[in-house]
């Protein structure tokens, strides 16, 4: 047979080719998702405002945005290892945000991030999804932040 | 300098330096997990007498309590159920005669832990005021402290709860093992748990809580007035949940 199968020089080529694809891919698909994202109109995200009564949060806007977490991840240290319970709960922010998928999930899903709180923790909304509609109508709502921001501040 | 004794004035002052390094590692740890947060839980010791002459046989009424209070998964096969506190019965044998006994079982929230030595991860640990505890957060659910447990106090949450009976509290999902804290929740914030309140309430008033440290504290004065047992004390595992009438 003239064409026989394994030509040894084309092996020795394909095999490392096909290896270097699959380490890129990631990379690549990454890289189109954020071009697409970038390209795509972002106006859709939007943060709900709280109420106007509302108006005082435990830190200011800025400081919650980026750095809520670690406000919530030291008073659980706080609160589960040494009993010191104070103000700050999460059911304290659900007071004001009362709406999981139009406050936290907004951001979150906008930086792939799925923190599972309300697996245990309770955020009345879930049993109650006619209260969504109410909360939309009376508040106003605000841009989700870019999340190239979120980036830059997150890994400084 | 001839080369020998400049191997041995190197590899001791290699020596020296590693040793003097892990000293110093070991000497701002430990004070450092003493002085770290200023705790009042420590002036405390928590625990519990159960009186068993009081408690009737037939009532539930501290199961039923902790499950509301704590959102405790229940289901109606015994291979999922979870309960921080049980009733069994138990039988001695002495001679001919058999006694039975209904009895009340818990997490001892031993001072000596095994479940806390096991974790891997440190999810379980005893709070400075004695209480054994578990931070779900962290829990990987290996479930080392269910076997590490002489008592059986430990419970593996093996599916999600669907009903939150109580919302002020939180649930577990699946995953985390999990067992009695002593409403850990009420006592910092001066309440007694849900158990010895529901206890109360219906007049039998069989279990107490109370601080050990305070030789005037109610369960203080229940161990020197009683005659008093802890299960398993051969364990060395210092339970702090003590019996009268066992
Ligand atoms: S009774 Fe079991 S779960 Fe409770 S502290 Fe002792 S070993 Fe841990
Ligand atoms: S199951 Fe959770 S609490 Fe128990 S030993 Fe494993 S990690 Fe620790």
């Amino acid at each position: 047979m003239p064409n026989n199968t394994s030509d040894p020089k084309s092996g020795q080529v394909i095999i490392p080719v096909i290896l270097i694809i699959l380490i890129l891919l990631p990379f690549g698909y990454s890289l189109v998702n954020r071009v697409i994202a970038q390209g795509s109109d972002r106006s859709e995200a939007f943060l709900e405002r709280p109420d106007a009564k509302y108006e005082n949060c435990i830190r200011d806007t800025e400081y919650m945005r980026y750095h809520h977490w670690e406000l919530l991840r030291t008073v659980r240290v706080e609160v589960v290892r040494y009993g010191k319970r104070g103000d700050i709960r999460l059911d304290s922010c659900m007071e004001c945000h009362p709406n999981r998928e139009r406050f936290c999930n907004r951001c979150h899903e906008a930086v792939s991030l799925t923190p599972d709180c309300f697996g245990c923790h309770y955020y009345p909304e879930i049993f109650q999804p006619s209260s969504i509609e109410s909360v939309t109508e009376k508040t106003e709502l605000i841009p989700v932040p870019d999340t190239t921001v979120v980036d830059s501040i997150l890994t400084k | 300098m001839d080369r020998r004794d400049f191997i041995k004035v190197a590899g001791g002052t290699v020596l020296a330096g590693t040793s003097c390094t892990y000293a110093f590692r070991f000497l701002t740890s430990s004070s450092m997990s003493d002085a770290g947060v200023d705790s009042t839980l420590a002036k405390r010791k928590w625990g519990m007498v159960i009186n068993l002459d009081k408690c009737k046989e037939d009532c539930t009424a501290c199961l039923e309590a902790c499950r509301e209070e704590n959102n405790v998964y229940h289901d109606e096969d015994d291979r999922w159920d979870i309960n921080w506190i049980r009733k069994v019965k138990i039988e001695g044998k002495i001679g001919s005669a058999t006694t039975e006994k209904t009895m009340i079982l818990l997490c001892n929230h031993c001072d000596n832990p095994p479940c806390a030595q096991v974790c891997p991860v440190q999810a379980t640990y005893k709070r400075e005021d004695g209480i054994v505890i578990v931070d779900h957060h962290r829990c990987i659910g290996c479930r080392y402290c269910m076997i590490a447990c002489p008592y059986n106090a430990r419970f593996f949450n093996f599916k999600d709860e669907e009903h939150w009976i109580n919302p002020d509290r939180p649930k577990r999902t699946h995953g985390v093992a999990e067992s009695c804290h002593l409403c850990a929740h009420r006592l910092d914030a001066g309440k007694m748990p849900a158990c010895v309140e529901a206890c109360e309430k219906i007049g039998c008033g069989a279990l107490s809580v109370g601080d050990f440290n305070d030789p005037e504290s109610n369960v203080s004065k229940l161990i020197a007035d009683n005659s008093v047992k802890r299960i398993r004390e051969d364990l060395g595992t210092e339970p702090k949940v003590y019996y009268i009438g066992l």
